[in-house]
């Protein structure tokens, strides 16, 4: 392709998805600067790539050069959180806490709910990041991480139950200062 | 459907991505459990606050001109370099430079592609995974149920122009469970059943046509809908597995099989 041709493709399917690549970066990267030098990494590995770009979502497929350049520096900074061993198993995911958790969840403010999820493994978070901040369906984040959609379903109910977990223990610590 | 499998759909359910008969299945349990409904209530809950609170990350002013002068920048090196080597009075050092750059540079491209699971054109992707969905949603496993390799391979006799190599993995966990004909590309070929842990895999064997991708030993994965496959080929033999096994399970499944295969 020219080069001249490239550079107007790339302007009309990658360039918009800007934000969408932004925040998965920072969420993954975890500050400013690095989520920014992912972005623009990625951008010229999605240039590099357009050619094989077969028309499909854009979106998806940016997010998924920007995933895998976030790993890559996650990786050669060895500051990639892999410590806990995930388990992946579709069956014997731990049962949602019932009972007034649900309601304390209501008072979660924005500051413990962005602490909660920035302590999650990057496995959890990413699935979180594309399920409820990017409405991504299970089928196109298991396309994005190279995962089965099995894996996807499960990773969510996982990290769910985590942050459930860390939001009703901070919360009932706060509780117990105002009382 | 009872609690257990409720709970490990309750997710899926909040998220839309329940199927129309299972989702049924799901609603007439939660209507006679309330602790199972609670589940649901707090999922929801979870889910509302992270939607709620606008945990994006708004990208910095001026993100969207940095890629693209990032890649101006980029092809503007590449443009540079080029000219450079096509100078007529390159010293050797500097030809061996050039060299090393473009080395690096195909490198580079080459680790991307792997890293991203793109190979060579994969053609008889869909078709090898829409049969493994296939044989899954039909019920139509095997034509030869058997763990015994001398039951399954002598079926294929007179089926097929070739005779596929049938291996069994019992002792790595990957049992054979049976064996299918079936037609990919329009011709009849080996599927060979085996599972491991509670999931199915398929392999599926040929002999390597015009056209075929030829790995010569080498592991191509990629994936699918949400299935894994990983291809290869080995004495003039293709083969393909699929499953919606963890890629690292498949890679190991086929390495064994690579390897049993070249004894």
């Amino acid at each position: 392709m020219e080069e001249r041709k490239k550079l107007a493709l790339f302007e009309r399917i990658v360039t918009p998805h800007a934000g969408a690549a932004y925040n998965l970066a920072r969420w993954l990267m975890r500050n400013d600067q690095d989520a920014e030098d992912v972005v623009q990494e990625a951008s010229i590995r999605a240039f590099r790539a357009l050619d094989g770009y077969n028309g499909g979502d854009s979106r998806a497929w940016l997010l998924a050069i920007v995933r895998n350049t976030s790993y890559t520096h996650l990786h050669r900074n060895r500051s990639h959180d892999f410590t806990v061993a995930l388990d992946d198993s579709i069956t014997d995911i731990p049962a949602a806490t019932p009972g007034p958790e649900a309601l304390l969840l209501k008072r979660a403010d924005r500051e413990s709910l962005l602490r909660a999820l920035e302590g999650l493994p990057a496995e959890y978070r990413e699935v979180v990041v594309l399920r409820d901040m990017e409405d991504l369906s299970y089928k196109e984040i298991a396309a994005i991480a190279g995962l089965p959609i099995g894996t996807v379903m499960s990773r969510l109910a996982r990290a769910r139950r985590r942050l459930q977990q860390v939001l009703s223990e901070q919360m009932g610590k706060e509780l117990q200062i105002e009382l | 459907m009872n609690c257990r499998e409720t709970q490990q759909l309750i997710d899926a359910y909040a998220d839309g991505e329940v199927d129309l008969v299972r989702s049924v299945e799901l609603e007439a349990h939660l209507q006679d459990c309330g602790s199972c409904m609670q589940a649901l209530t707090s999922t929801r809950a979870i889910k509302d606050a992270i939607r709620g609170a606008s945990l994006r990350f708004e990208a910095p002013k001026g993100l969207e001109s940095r890629m693209v002068s990032a890649v101006r920048k980029e092809t503007s090196h590449a443009t540079k370099a080029v000219r450079t080597i096509r100078r007529p009075l390159l010293s050797r050092t500097m030809w061996a430079a050039a060299a090393g750059i473009l080395f690096a540079a195909v490198a580079a491209f080459a680790g991307w592609r792997a890293l991203n699971g793109i190979g060579a054109p994969d053609t008889v992707a869909d078709e090898t995974v829409s049969s493994h969905v296939r044989s899954l949603m039909a019920n139509h496993l095997f034509d030869v149920a058997s763990t015994d390799r001398h039951t399954v391979k002598p079926w294929f006799a007179g089926k097929l122009d070739y005779s596929p190599t049938v291996i069994d993995l019992a002792d790595r966990d990957f049992p054979l469970a049976g064996g299918r004909l079936d037609y990919i590309s329009g011709r009849p070929v080996a599927a060979l059943v085996y599972r491991h842990r509670k999931h199915v895999i398929n392999l599926f064997e040929w002999p390597v046509r015009a056209g075929d991708f030829d790995s010569n030993a080498v592991l191509m994965t990629g994936s699918l809908n949400g299935y894994n496959t990983v291809r290869w080929s080995r004495s003039g033999m293709a083969y393909r597995a699929v499953s919606d096994v963890a890629m690292a399970d498949l890679k190991q499944f086929a390495t064994e099989i690579d390897r049993a295969a070249g004894l």
